[in-house]
């Protein structure tokens, strides 16, 4: 945490620099900290930002491919003649996230292919989300706790 | 003088992408049976279009910087093009979903109609114990 | 048509027709969302199509700022993206109020009971 915060900082120091506050500057800025930074933790022993960085970028990348091949899913549909859907609304158990960590959740789910999160239980525990291609009904669930799982493991560690 | 040839390629690779995916987002609402089904078709390829769209701003406005033909009355200039487009880009992932949600919710409970091939209904049964 | 003529290379032409083409499909788009909001048999559908509808314009307004090469109209898509989130909860809201205020007064009589 520490870590981010000198990155910001160096990154809006880069800014001053150059006199501008544009995203390509601050972009720029702190893709470079970030590079200085990792240096520097590999002279000093300071361990963690790193690694949590490049988690991060490989769940972006996973994001991005998984929103591209719902998309074309989806496009392939609408333009086809004919509608093969099998919708469902299943139970999901979120038991023991943060709100925070629900929150992100809900949106990475809208985002992804063929899920909508319709409805929050009042304990907060059930997510009731509707799934477009549900005939199999554990192997939706199963496709939810990859992507929970993977929000776990690689962004809230 | 290469590059400029390249930028140009992939703004138009962009703009197709950005409209092939605006169309058939329009199509699906158009298309798809009920509400749950026409809501995950608008929410996710429409925004998916919007970001190629801007995307492909992004290119053109850095090609009009290098080329020199800015002028400086109507601020043509490719760093305020990338700022205002990554701002729409971030805001639209991050609040269509939440807009996304809350008419689906909206929808259950004011009880709308599912589509006749649905196969069952959880949160329905959860509210009828 | 003058701006299609203006242009001196192939790369800059191929950019040009894009726009054209594409402020066409951008309008077909728009038309679709129209029949939709006019047919939509319940509200959030008439509220999907609306919000479907301002993206579609967001879109229209980037091709008509590549094709006038300046950056004036950039800041509309901006506040259109912010003003039709608005609406769409607005509408979301819209809808849940009445079943809100019967589970506080159940003597209230709704659209559905009759």
């Amino acid at each position: 945490m520490t870590l981010f915060l000198l990155n910001i900082v160096l990154a809006v120091l880069w800014c001053f620099t150059w006199g501008s506050f544009d995203f390509l500057t601050l972009a720029t800025g702190f893709v470079l900290s970030y590079l200085l930074l990792g240096l520097y933790s590999r002279v000093t022993v300071v361990e963690g930002y790193a690694t949590k960085a490049r988690d991060l970028v490989r769940f972006a990348l996973y994001f991005v491919r998984v929103l591209f091949v719902a998309n074309l899913q989806i496009a392939y549909e609408i333009i086809t003649p004919g509608l093969g859907f099998s919708p469902r609304i299943v139970r999901f158990d979120v038991t023991g996230l943060t709100p925070v960590q629900r929150l992100v959740l809900v949106n990475s789910i809208n985002l992804t292919p063929g899920t909508l999160v319709v409805d929050i239980s009042p304990d907060r525990r059930t997510f009731y989300v509707h799934c477009m291609y549900a005939s199999d009904y554990d192997k939706t669930i199963a496709d939810l706790n990859d992507l929970k799982q993977r929000l776990q493991t690689q962004v809230f560690k | 003088m290469n590059h400029v040839v390249l930028l140009n390629i992939l703004t138009t690779l962009a703009l197709i992408v950005g409209l092939f995916f605006l169309l058939v987002g329009a199509l699906g609402v158009l298309r798809f049976p009920d509400v749950y089904l026409r809501m995950i078709a608008a929410s996710k390829c429409v925004t998916l279009g919007i970001s190629g769209m801007l995307l492909a701003g992004v290119f053109h406005f850095i090609v009009i910087g290098t080329t020199a033909e800015a002028d400086a009355v109507t601020g043509s200039s490719a760093m305020a093009a990338t700022t205002k487009a990554v701002l729409v880009i971030l805001f639209q992932f991050a609040a269509g979903p939440v807009g996304t949600h809350m008419l689906a919710r909206a929808a259950h409970i004011d009880r709308v109609r599912m589509y006749k091939k649905t196969l069952s209904d959880d949160l329905r049964e959860d509210l009828l114990e | 048509m003058n701006a299609l003529l203006a242009s001196s290379t192939w790369h800059e032409y191929m950019v040009e027709v894009t726009v054209e083409i594409g402020i066409l499909i951008v309008a077909v788009g728009i038309l679709v969302c129209l029949i939709r909001l006019f047919r939509g048999p319940h509200l959030a559908d008439r509220a999907i199509a609306l919000d479907t509808l301002v993206i579609q314009v967001i879109g229209l307004v980037i091709l008509l700022t590549l094709r006038i090469n300046s950056l004036v109209l950039f800041d509309g898509a901006l506040v259109m993206s912010l003003v039709g989130f608005t609406g769409t909860v607005a509408v979301a809201q819209y809808i849940v109020r009445p079943h809100r205020r019967r589970r506080a007064n159940p003597d209230v009589v709704l659209k559905q009971d009759v």
